[in-house]
């Protein structure tokens, strides 16, 4: 079972998280579940690889909003900057940062799954 | 806002595509409101349209599938749906200024802030917008669309407080003939020309930067920044009236420059509306100033009674006290008479020989009576609570509070109320009183002399000689008119006469006071005669509370 102990170690801020889920924790855990199979993650990864950085960007976008309101901070990090770059429409490889969130992305999952 | 509305559980329309979001939105705002969810701005417009509750409040996402924030936000503006505050979430600055000028009221940025600050900033929002829409529709003369009184007294008190420098000017303006417009052409067509005069108004004082408002009847209000010189505005909208093609339709305006912004403005309005009326009694000019007839004395009448409710409620009547001395052996004070003082907040003292007339022109003295003896009541019972030795006061009674029988009613709900001895209570009345319905006084002063209040025949021998009422009126005290004592050596005659009533009270067995002494001699003169009570600068001018308390406390009865 998921606990709050694992996603700190993960590297969450889950007090804010908590607080913010109406001080809810299973409210919490619940939604951080949802978030390795967010279908954000992949149309990232499919709209970079189609140079499409429109709707990278929007995808990203979405993605951070996730993120942050749950506090997981490694993850939001990442998705933070990759906005920024895909807002400015940054030509450059994407692939690094893809590789970064996704293996993120399976620790999390990990976790989740236990 | 009531508690009324306040308890209704509201709704709030959520518009986000994210479920993590939509959960956290729907948990927090759950505790207080109804959530209702829309995928997208689509389902937004669709829900808004469909509700049966009333949305109150919309939280809406930006970037979104199908429709985004900014196209929900665009489609809300054509179909005219303004009424719904709307609270933004966003993390892109750049949307912000988009979405203030598509009609957002505020911002959620992401990450969302805590719950507790979500929902106060809410509550807030949705408390501000109601209100709003409440004033909006209550703030308004139906006809005319321009401010009520009320609202229009409000906003000069906002005006003021941002510019306090700006030199302003309050005005009335007077529709005249109206009432011709209507007999002639009816209902409508007067209601016409005066919404066409407001509308003209409101033109023209928004050059010089005001705001219009409705009084009364054909009554407007204006306020705009101090102008010195009215002929062109005058002019001005006298060419508006005549475009709009109705004769005989003429206004009046009643100019009042606020020179001290410490006049409430209910009584700026008043001086403005007096001015109003008084324009054509100076000449031919559609307006006049207030400081231009203030110096006249009908006015002047005109503005004391204007301000004594206001000046009632301010307490800006004082009750002052003129001790009397009992001169039998060494004197000391005996009792006060209570007199009633005016502070007006622009003229200072107003002397009682002009408002005392005018208020009983005016049918406003009994009001008055009834404060200055609930007033020095009120002070009786504070003294006695304060352990100070207290002296019976005398309150004047006027004619007219005693054709009403509630008099007796009246002055004893006082004692009752602050626990006095009707006995400490003096009503001085006036002889003249007599002159009216004589058997209803009798019936009326015997029932207050039977409850214990103290009976004094005030002014006597003034006016038309009335020993028959002394036969018939049962009292305890004569008060002798002022005016003898004045002219006390003026003839042989009056010091006679003020002997022989001197003989009269010792043969009724009253208490005889003789008022008005000011020398030593009118003093000795008097006690040598029996006069055992003295009031008069001699001792004492009329005091304050506060300087007859501490002369009381020195006093050795």
């Amino acid at each position: 079972m998921l606990t709050l102990d694992q996603l700190d170690s993960f590297g969450a801020n889950t007090k804010t998280g908590v607080q913010r889920c109406a001080n809810k924790e299973e409210l919490y855990l619940r939604l951080v579940k949802m978030v390795p199979t967010n279908a954000s993650f992949k149309a990232l990864e499919e709209s970079i690889n189609h140079n499409d950085l429109d709707k990278a960007f929007q995808a990203a976008h979405a993605l951070k909003g996730v993120l942050l309101s749950l506090e997981l901070t490694p993850l939001t990090e990442l998705v933070v900057e990759i906005t920024d770059l895909l807002r400015n429409k940054t030509m450059m490889d994407y692939s690094n940062y893809l590789e970064k969130i996704e293996t993120l992305r399976k620790k999390l999952e990990d976790i989740c799954n236990n | 806002m009531s508690n009324i509305i306040k308890d209704i559980k509201r709704t709030i329309l959520v518009v986000e595509d994210e479920i993590i979001n939509q959960e956290i939105l729907k948990e927090v705002l759950s505790v207080e409101y109804d959530v209702e969810i829309a995928n997208n701005g689509i389902e937004g417009i669709q829900k808004l349209t469909t509700s049966i509750k009333p949305i109150s409040l919309i939280i809406l996402d930006i970037n979104m599938p199908m429709m985004n924030g900014i196209e929900f936000l665009k489609r809300l503006n054509e179909k005219n749906i303004k009424r719904i505050p709307i609270i933004v979430i966003t993390s892109e600055t750049e949307t912000e200024l988009e979405c203030l000028e598509l009609g957002a009221i505020d911002f959620i940025k992401r990450p969302f802030e805590l719950p507790q600050v979500m929902l106060a900033r809410v509550a807030r929002l949705i408390e501000l917008f109601e209100d709003r829409l409440i004033i909006h529709a209550s703030e308004r003369d139906e006809l005319t669309q321009v401010y009520n009184k009320n609202v229009f007294i409000e906003y000069v008190k906002m005006i003021e407080e941002y510019n306090p420098n700006d030199k302003m000017d309050l005005n009335v303006l007077l529709v005249e003939n109206l009432h011709i417009i209507h007999e002639l052409y009816g209902q409508d067509k007067a209601d016409e020309v005066m919404k066409y005069i407001a509308d003209e108004l409101k033109k023209n004082v928004k050059a010089y930067g005001g705001i219009v408002g409705k009084l009364e009847d054909e009554y407007f209000l204006v306020f705009h920044k101090h102008v010195d010189n009215y002929d062109e505005l005058v002019k001005h909208f006298e060419i508006s009236l005549e475009k709009y093609g109705v004769s005989g339709i003429n206004f009046k305006l009643g100019v009042y420059e606020i020179d001290d912004k410490k006049v409430s403005i209910d009584v700026r309005i008043n001086r403005a509306k007096l001015t109003c009326n008084q324009v054509g009694k100076f000449g031919h000019n559609k307006h006049l100033a207030f400081t231009d007839i203030s110096q006249n004395n009908s006015l002047l009448y005109e503005q004391l009674a204007y301000d004594f409710h206001n000046s009632l409620q301010n307490k800006e009547f004082v009750i002052y006290y003129q001790p009397k001395y009992n001169i039998e052996n060494e004197p000391y004070i005996s009792s006060a008479e209570a007199l009633v003082r005016w502070i007006h907040p622009s003229r200072g003292m107003v002397s009682p020989k002009i408002f005392i007339p005018l208020f009983e022109e005016r049918g406003f003295i009994r009001e008055l009576d009834h404060y200055v003896w609930e007033e020095a009541i009120k002070h009786l019972a504070y003294l006695k609570e304060n352990n100070m030795d207290i002296v019976p006061v005398s309150l004047n009674v006027s004619r007219i509070d005693l054709l009403d029988d509630s008099i007796v009613d009246i002055l004893e709900s006082f004692t009752k109320k602050y626990h006095v001895d009707n006995k400490y209570v003096y009503l001085e009345i006036t002889e003249s009183a007599y002159n009216s319905d004589s058997n209803h006084l009798v019936k009326i002063i015997t029932t207050l002399k039977e409850k214990g209040f103290k009976i004094e025949i005030d002014d006597f021998g003034a006016g038309y000689s009335s020993l028959n009422a002394l036969a018939t009126i049962p009292f305890d005290v004569l008060k002798l008119d002022m005016l003898f004592v004045k002219e006390m050596y003026s003839n042989d005659k009056t010091l006679k006469i003020i002997e022989l009533v001197s003989d009269i009270a010792k043969y009724l067995d009253v208490v005889l006071v003789a008022e008005g002494v000011e020398t030593v001699e009118q003093l000795n003169q008097l006690k040598k005669f029996g006069y055992s009570v003295i009031q008069g600068y001699y001792f004492s001018k009329p005091l304050s509370k506060e300087d007859f308390m501490k002369l009381l406390g020195e006093n050795k009865c």
